[in-house]
């Protein structure tokens, strides 16, 4: 039977701690539904560069110039609109559009929120290539979206359908294009970093009066994209010598945006009527925002040269990972689990959300400085005036932490197979797990313990762990703080950069 | 207690509601509160009271049957219970008849009487005997209410009509063998069908599984099967331990009160009884002299399995009293008395045989009488729990378990709330010793511990020595036969043995050694033949089940395995192919880690989303493969191909000037690229930068070195750089290899004769030299930056040398591997087209091949194909095959035309102008066509300029110098590069070209090139 616990009754300040650097952000459609690619938005701006590839002449040509995107938020919708403004030198063509599109949002009771999207006014669009008019005469749209929150990450899935018949020049018998698409968007969002992409399948449809006789023809065009977002720290040796710290970190931070395209098209005659030869031509372009670069602060840490983690405990300092100067930091002291959770919660930061969502309703968001809240702990060993209690009230808010009858033994040195328990509920990747039973490849597997299974075997097969040299993994072998370090860096790494491989290169390229 | 925890619960619920708002000061109060609580139980008043039967002595009478009393019979509680209840009565003469058949009038009379439809049947056969002359009249009332049973039967369809007529025949006697004689004894299947009509249960018709799991269940009546599974179903009959149901045999009275006790449940509402469940928590007895005889009143308390208190008071004369006399036969009186029926351990008696803590069922009236009572076990003495089976030890006789819960009831259904989790987060695991003797129940059919496996929920029962003595299985929130399925990670899957093996449900398992067994799950195969399989939710052959795979097993209930469903578990790696052998790759992972792994014909190769073969792998790809990585070994499974040319599209040569660590670009100064075997400087005069690849590598003197040293030490220092075409088009520097200042570079172009990787050398079969490699040779195969593994004797090879300086050693810097041109042939005609086949093909009266430099005339007439392929140049450019027709003012008959065909498939047609003079030369330069910002050919060009060339003379059959050329391009002319047609804007500087044309001037229109490199 479960016992009440015994509740303690404090008072704290609740004010931010984190220093958060200024992000761009690649939402959810911010390179709109269209067979173009954005360079990402930046808070405070709302347009951006943009590129598209456009098929409805029977060839691809390449626009370029720009979106605005304005999104505007009323309860669970989200108006957003794009306005394009885009042209091809080389053909002197032009494109100009404006679309909007209301997304309903409804969020279910597991945290999960399926979105609608659906125009919500009459689409323009004007093409002109060539000397010649394609006027976008309807437009069906059609777009959801499913988004799965976890502590860390936020992950979505969506599908999208449209279909545009465009008028060829002014007069109606001039014939028509459509071109139909659908589509499949995979995304996740998270602090480090955040990456979607898009696979669309279009279809192209022409009859066209030309020379007096009805020419049609159709030809079909793939376009994957994919925008990222990554993190990326270097290590900066200082020239000086004498300069009163060490070498640091800078964090940068990469905005990348690329489109691939490869379509199939009948080649045209000499008089511009198509053929039956089909040809069939790729290509990709590419969207980058300059890097934005933050130094690091330095810590000290000079009784630690050489040592082998030395630079991701400095990293972990650079990052407030670790707090305090570093003067301090034994590497070879074993970890406690309040220090572990403590590093994590800056580790694995809540998902930011979207800056340029404009809400109409100031929701309580803001905390006053010096409110005051009534706080209680949710175990029975951690006082709410304990050093870590906010990092670990924060840990088992988000889940990344239950401990075990109500205590959570922040003393205790940390295991192994603890730290990885806490990694994979990060980033909740629970769902890779084949099912009960399943066995790692690491020769010492049997001496994993029960409840770290399931997140060991995940942690494997994403790369994120490693045996030593002989394939063992030591599960509860204590972890010291320079292994921690050198673990959370990895996790950072994995997170900024290698979560972002699946999405990018293994749907663009595979 | 129990009530103290429900109250507890509902003040926790409220504190937790008013905890946000309030403050903790509630649940202080709360905890107060529910202390309070306690002693209200004391006061507490029973939900219900029952009272004893004042017929109790009769009806113990009436069933001491002295062929049960004194019987060791399995089915003495069947017999004691339904006697008792008045459901199914013995002879009346102290003899139940146990062994006695049941006949077929007999089954049905007790069929209806369980659906309490005796009063029909009774009125069923007055009306028979009341139109039945006097004479024929039965003068024996049992015969005649047997009569009004038969009767409904027919009626309810249980019997046919031609039953009833055979059984109405007055000479049963004179009856066939096939006939229904109504005092034959009724076969089991009569029985499960008729109860299963008269009970209303509903029969299964799609889903005999149960039943057809028996290996006699073709003996049955097919009719009646649905009716027999639905019997099965509800556990009211059951198949013996050998896995027959002996459809056809006979029912002994002893086995039909058993089936009427199995059937309790749906009987006793019928008639009005309730069954409960309860633990005696106190024996109260008082005395009440109130009607001037002193009677005792026991109060039985009772804690009911929902958490209530019931209350039974028995009454009886105080044997310390007078209880008076019969006045005729001096008998003591009975009078007063209320008294329970009890039955414990095969023993029946009074409420004298009940103590506290004895755990109960009872079953009640409407009019509140208690009118059985069943002794479950003692709560002292006996423990039920319900668990999961993790490991059994025969050879100690112990059992270790994850304990789910406790209960006071053996029966899962009707524990209610007795149930006792021992915590609610954490399941409790622990090992008990079982009894050799112990009673296995599984599906209901008395069992062996041979048929208990890891995994099975069973519900066990504990003796006060923590014996384990009894073991039933059990389904924790599933149906019976989901029961039965076992899920899991393959280990062994081995058909041909008749087994599978899953890791342990805790994915232990996988340490070799002895305790391996105790962990791992082996089930057998019954009969491969009959297995159902599925692999990803498809039909699949046994076989492919393998290592690795989730699955879920379905077993009967011998615990073989009849049906598997499985799923793979690939994990997606993304790697580098460092080599490819014959059956085996070796890949390097992107966290460096390499691997070699077999490759057989079953591995599916994929690039561009289409199916291809091993050979299209080429070293140096990079790959995504789909792996089934398990202990025991790692299998490949797909091998997807990087699609979108992400190939090294250039050599540059250069000095380094330094790298922009901010936006990781190398700055290269003067560079120059490396085409077919020499360095051209590059359009772009100065420095270049070009960005680094996400992955790059830097060498210096075979050596890796680091980014930071270039900026320190090797500033201005030349290296080699490959790049590789990156998204947008954009070149990225994957190696940048430092050349030794003072070396001095040599190229050639040679083959490679001797291969010695282990020597890190290749010897070279026209220079005889030996060139050694390092990590520093950028080798390009293919495309792709390979190792010098994939080097092989006889490759056509530029190597970039450089002498070292202290050794003289020749060390590669680059080795080119060039690729093979395509050897197929096409060939070229010319010849005047005499008919058409629209789409499909023409033919020419007579052609001309060219051959050589020259055309060799035939006058014998060729038809080609037109494909989807088939390019048709006019004047103007491209013309349709629509176009291309036998009629009309653009008629194509007459007209003379170039064919470049592959075999008899046309691949180009031109109306390109007669030329009979075959010019060579190297180009220099490209003229007149235009590219847009993103480098798109928008404008064709339409001159070339050629240098080095010469014009053969066909008269002369020599060649004959003019040094430069320029050439017109035409609208129809055709080029051709590897017997492909290409556009002029493919063409590059320094080509080797062929050009046929209409003079032997240095000047003129080109009708044909051919690109010879």
């Amino acid at each position: 039977m479960k016992r009440m616990k015994k509740n303690t009754v404090c008072f704290i300040v609740a004010f931010c701690l984190l220093f958060i650097p200024t992000v761009t952000y690649a939402g959810y459609g911010d390179s709109g539904y269209e067979s173009g690619v954005s360079s990402g938005t930046v808070p405070g701006k709302d347009t951006f560069e943009y590129q598209e590839v456009c098929f409805i002449s029977g060839e691809p040509i390449v626009f370029k110039g720009t979106v605005k995107i304005k999104k505007s938020m009323r309860r669970d919708e989200i108006i957003t609109t794009y306005t394009y403004n885009l042209k091809n030198v080389d053909r002197s063509a032009t494109l100009t559009r404006s679309l909007s599109f209301t997304t309903e949002i409804s969020e279910g009771e597991n945290g999960q929120a399926a979105e609608k999207t659906v125009l919500s006014k009459q689409p323009t669009e004007t093409i002109k290539i060539d000397n010649t008019t394609y006027r976008l005469t309807n437009y069906d749209f059609t777009s959801s979206r499913i988004v799965v929150p976890r502590p860390a990450v936020e992950y979505y899935a969506g599908n999208l359908w449209w279909k545009k018949t465009y008028q060829i020049g002014t007069s109606s018998n001039g014939g028509t294009v459509t071109v139909e698409a659908t589509g499949e968007i995979y995304g996740y969002n998270q602090y480090w970093g955040n990456t979607e992409a898009t696979i669309l399948n279009c279809i192209i449809q022409s009859e066209e009066m030309k020379n007096g006789k009805l020419d049609k023809w159709g030809g079909t065009a793939k376009i994957s994209r994919s925008a990222t977002i990554s993190q990326q720290f270097k290590y900066y040796e200082n020239i000086p010598d004498q300069i009163g710290f060490s070498g640091g970190y800078e964090q940068t931070q990469y905005n990348n945006n690329i489109l691939e395209y490869s379509c199939t098209m009948p080649e045209f005659d000499s008089k511009g009527v198509s053929t039956d030869i089909m040809k069939t031509v790729s290509g990709s372009m590419k969207l980058e925002s300059s890097p934005d670069k933050v130094r690091l602060p330095v810590a000290d840490l000079r009784h630690l040269r050489g040592h082998w983690a030395e630079n991701d405990i400095k990293l972990l300092y650079g990052l407030g990972i670790f707090s305090g100067d570093g003067s301090d930091f034994n590497p070879q002291q074993y970890m406690t689990r309040a220090d572990f959770v403590s590093a994590i919660v800056k580790a694995a930061r809540e998902v930011p959300e979207d800056p340029n969502l404009v809400k109409r309703t100031t929701s309580g968001t803001v905390r006053k400085k010096g409110s005051e809240e009534q706080v209680t702990s949710p175990f029975t060993d951690v006082s709410t005036k304990s050093l870590y209690f906010e990092d670990i009230n924060n840990a088992f808010k988000r889940g990344l932490i239950n401990g075990e009858g109500g205590k959570f033994r922040p003393n205790d040195s940390i295991s192994v197979a603890e730290a990885i328990t806490i990694f994979i509920r990060t980033v909740g990747l629970e769902n890779l797990y084949p099912g009960p039973g399943a066995v790692t490849t690491f020769r010492d597997n049997d001496d994993i313990p029960g409840y770290a299974r399931e997140a060991v075997y995940i942690a494997q097969k994403i790369g994120l762990i490693q045996g030593d040299e002989r394939g063992y993994l030591k599960p509860n072998e204590k972890i010291t703080k320079g292994r921690a370090a050198a673990l959370i860096s990895r996790f950072i790494t994995y997170m900024g950069e290698g979560i972002k491989k699946d999405y990018r290169e293994g749907i663009l390229n595979y | 207690m129990l009530k103290w925890v429900s109250e507890l619960k509902n003040n926790k619920a409220y504190s937790l509601r008013a905890g946000n708002k309030i403050t903790a000061f509630v649940t202080g109060i709360v905890i107060a509160l529910s202390g309070w609580v306690v002693p209200v139980f004391a006061a507490e008043n029973p939900e219900k009271v029952y009272t004893g039967i004042e017929n109790a002595a009769a009806v113990l009478n009436n069933i001491d049957y002295t062929d049960v009393k004194n019987s060791n019979t399995w089915a003495k509680e069947a017999i004691y219970e339904t006697g008792a209840l008045g459901l199914f009565k013995g002879y009346g003469n102290k003899q139940f008849g146990r062994s006695a058949l049941l006949s077929k009038e007999e089954a049905l009379a007790l069929a209806y009487r369980m659906a309490g439809r005796e009063a029909e049947a009774q009125k069923a056969a007055e009306e028979i005997d009341n139109q039945r002359r006097r004479e024929d009249k039965k003068k024996n009332a049992v015969s005649m209410w047997a009569d009004g049973y038969l009767k409904l039967a027919a009626d309810d369809g249980l019997i046919s009509e031609e039953d009833l007529e055979d059984a109405m025949n007055p000479n049963q006697a004179s009856l066939g063998p096939g006939a229904f004689k109504r005092t034959a004894p009724a076969q089991r299947q009569e029985l499960a069908y008729w109860f299963a009509k008269t009970l209303e249960l509903e029969p299964e018709y799609s889903q005999e599984r149960i039943f057809n799991s028996y290996m006699d269940w073709k003996d049955a009546d097919p009719a009646k099967i649905p009716y027999i599974e639905a019997i099965l179903r509800n556990g009211i009959m059951n198949g013996d331990d050998k896995g027959y149901f002996r459809p056809v045999d006979a029912v002994t009275r002893e086995q039909a009160a058993q089936v009427i006790k199995n059937a309790k449940n749906i009987v006793l509402p019928l008639f009005g009884y309730e069954k409960n469940l309860g633990v005696i928590e106190d024996i109260k007895i008082s005395k009440d002299y109130s009607s001037g005889e002193p009677v005792a009143i026991k109060s039985l308390d009772i804690r009911n399995n929902s958490g209530y208190l019931h209350r039974i008071n028995v009454e009886y004369t105080d044997s310390s009293g007078d209880p008076g006399r019969n006045e005729q036969s001096g008998k003591a009186h009975n009078i007063r008395e209320k008294e329970l029926v009890v039955y414990r351990n095969g023993v029946v008696g009074k409420s004298g045989l009940l103590k506290k803590g004895d755990r109960i069922e009872y079953i009640t009236a409407a009019d509140n009488t208690v009118r059985y009572v069943k002794v479950l076990s003692n709560r002292n003495e006996i423990k039920y729990i319900a668990a999961n089976i993790i490991d059994i030890d025969p050879d100690n006789l112990t059992m270790k378990i994850t304990e789910y819960f406790s209960m006071d009831y053996p029966d899962l259904s009707e524990a209610g709330n007795s149930i006792r989790f021992n915590d609610e987060s954490k399941r409790f695991e622990g090992a008990y010793k079982y009894s050799k003797g112990i009673s296995v129940t599984i599906n209901g059919r008395k069992s062996g511990m041979d048929k208990v496996y890891p995994g099975m929920d069973v519900l066990l029962t504990v003796d006060a020595n923590g014996t384990i003595i009894a073991l039933e299985n059990i389904n924790i929130g599933v149906s019976d036969e989901e029961s039965r399925i076992v899920s899991g990670i393959v280990e062994d899957n081995n058909p041909n043995l008749g087994y599978i093996t899953l890791y342990s449900k805790d994915g232990a398992g996988t340490r070799p050694g002895a305790e391996q067994n105790d962990l791992l799950r082996t089930y057998n195969y019954f009969n491969i033949n009959r297995l159902e399989v599925y692999r990803n939710h498809e039909i699949a052959d046994i076989d492919e089940i393998e290592a690795g795979d989730t699955v879920f097993i379905k077993l009967d209930e011998d615990s073989n395995v009849i049906s598997i469903s499985a799923m793979p578990n690939y994990t997606a790696k993304y790697a580098l192919v460092i080599s490819k052998r014959p059956s085996a790759l070796i890949l390097q992972y992107d966290d460096g880690t390499q691997q070699i792994i077999d490759v057989d014909e079953n591995v599916l190769v994929v690039r561009n989303k289409k199916l291809t073969n091993y050979d299209s792998i080429k070293d140096g790809d990079r790959v995504k493969v789909l792996i089934n990585e398990t202990p025991n070994f790692t299998r490949i499974k797909q091998i997807t191909i990087e699609s979108g040319d992400h190939y090294i599209s250039n050599i540059y040569k250069g000095k380094v000037s330094y790298i922009d660590n901010a936006s990781d670009t190398l700055v290269l100064i003067n560079a120059e690229v490396f085409e077919r075997g020499q360095w051209r400087r590059t359009d772009h005069k100065g420095a270049t930068s070009i960005k680094l690849s996400n992955k790059y590598n830097i060498y210096f003197d075979d050596k890796e070195i680091k980014k930071d040293v270039i900026n320190k030490y090797m500033s201005d220092s030349e290296a080699y750089v490959a790049v590789e075409r990156g998204y947008g088009g954009e070149e990225r520097a994957v190696v940048i290899s430092f050349r030794k200042e003072g070396d001095k570079e040599v190229i050639y172009d040679d083959v490679i004769s001797g291969a010695e990787y282990g020597k890190g050398s290749v010897k070279l079969s026209r220079n005889y030299n030996t060139i050694t490699f390092g990590q520093g040779s950028i080798i390009i195969k293919n495309g792709r930056l390979v190792t010098p593994n994939s080097i092989s004797n006889d490759d056509s090879v530029y190597v970039v040398a450089n002498r070292d300086n202290s050794s003289g050693n020749f060390v590669a810097g680059i080795i080119e591997v060039k690729e093979s041109t395509n050897t197929g042939a096409v060939a070229i005609y010319r010849g005047r087209i005499s008919s058409i086949d629209e789409n499909k093909g023409f033919t020419v009266e007579s052609f001309s091949q060219l051959s050589g430099f020259i055309w060799v005339y035939s006058n014998t007439a060729k038809t080609f194909n037109i494909n989807y392929g088939t390019r048709i140049l006019g004047n103007d450019g491209l013309i349709s095959h629509r176009d291309f027709t036998p009629y009309g003012e653009e008629s194509f008959i007459g007209s003379v035309v170039y064919i470049v065909a592959d075999g008899i498939d046309a691949m180009v047609i031109s109306t390109a102008p007669y030329g009979i003079y075959n010019a060579v030369g190297d180009l220099y330069e490209i003229n007149g066509g235009t590219v847009g910002e993103d480098g798109t050919v928008i404008v064709q060009p339409n001159e070339l300029k050629l240098r080095n060339a010469m014009i053969f003379d066909t008269s002369q059959y020599s060649w004959a110098s003019s040094n430069d050329m320029t050439v017109n391009l035409l609208n129809n002319t055709i080029i051709l590069k590897n017997n492909r047609m290409i556009k002029a804007s493919d063409l590059k500087k320094g080509d080797r070209l062929r050009i046929v044309k209409s003079e032997s001037t240095a000047t003129g229109d080109a009708y044909i090139v051919i690109v010879e490199n």
